[in-house]
């Protein structure tokens, strides 16, 4: 997969000043691809949040999928920029989907909330984690490890949900929660192999509207 | 003077980058949505 044209640019001008090697250069392109594409997704997510009136909800949303990602792996865009307006126009919508529901779901009480992450947590733990060909496994170990990590970030994160309901039901709390879920129950949609279809028809139609 | 200045300055922004890319190669991807090649220096 070719750098993106910055990342290389950025990695060219420091390794001629620093007389560095081909692969050298490379890991700098990627440590610039990794700040530049993170930061974008991040920027959108919450641009989009702020405009939404759905900070708060965006930002528990994120903790959640930010908590569990790193170790569960999933499907992913094939440019940053597709990825940021992915993230851009999802979380931001299904925060303030959550900040919509949440009077309705304090009616229903807090088994609708565990029964959604326990079908989170259930998809993690059967699935979790899915490597990608941009960052495959290295070494034995490492599968073993992650799929423990991932398990228990879910956990931890699934209990931290129903904390935040069980703390203030009737205010914020709810909400919160509920955006959590659904960044739980985001990462779990991302690890099937639907979500791999749904993110891969959606990056390609994204790459055919808007050019690579 | 400025040459060496800005040499130093293009060394201590490489090895920020080093950094970000090796923690960037420790988890199976990062938060976002986009997960860039690893490079074949960090492949273990």
């Amino acid at each position: 997969m070719p750098r993106m044209m910055l990342a290389a640019r950025i990695a060219d001008l420091l390794g001629d000043r620093l007389g560095l090697d081909p692969d050298r250069r490379d890991v700098l392109a990627y440590g610039v691809e990794i700040l530049v594409s993170n930061l974008a997704s991040l920027g959108a997510a919450l641009a989009g949040a702020w405009l939404l009136g759905c900070l708060p909800e965006a930002a528990a949303f994120l903790l959640a999928v930010g908590l569990v990602r790193p170790w569960a792996g999933g499907a992913h865009c094939t440019s940053a920029a597709r990825c940021a307006l992915l993230t851009g126009v999802t979380v931001p919508l299904l925060a303030r989907l959550a900040g919509e529901l949440a009077p309705r779901a304090v009616l229903c009480g807090p088994w609708p909330l565990a029964a959604a992450c326990g079908a989170a947590l259930v998809v993690i733990w059967r699935l979790a984690p899915v490597a990608s060909a941009a960052r495959p496994f290295f070494g034995t170990g490492e599968r073993l490890r992650f799929r423990r990590l991932a398990r228990v970030a879910a956990a931890v994160a699934a209990v931290a949900v129903l904390t935040v309901w069980h703390l203030d039901p009737a205010g914020r709390g709810a909400s919160l929660a509920l955006a959590g879920a659904a960044g739980l129950l985001w990462e779990a949609l991302v690890l099937s192999r639907p979500g791999h279809r749904l993110v891969g028809r959606v990056d390609r139609l994204l790459e055919t509207l808007l050019g690579r | 003077m400025l040459r060496r200045t800005g040499t130093w300055l293009a060394g201590l922004l490489a090895g920020v980058l080093v950094l970000v890319a090796q923690a960037g190669v420790g988890p199976l991807c990062t938060w976002g949505w986009y997960q860039p090649e690893t490079p074949r220096a960090l492949r273990k």
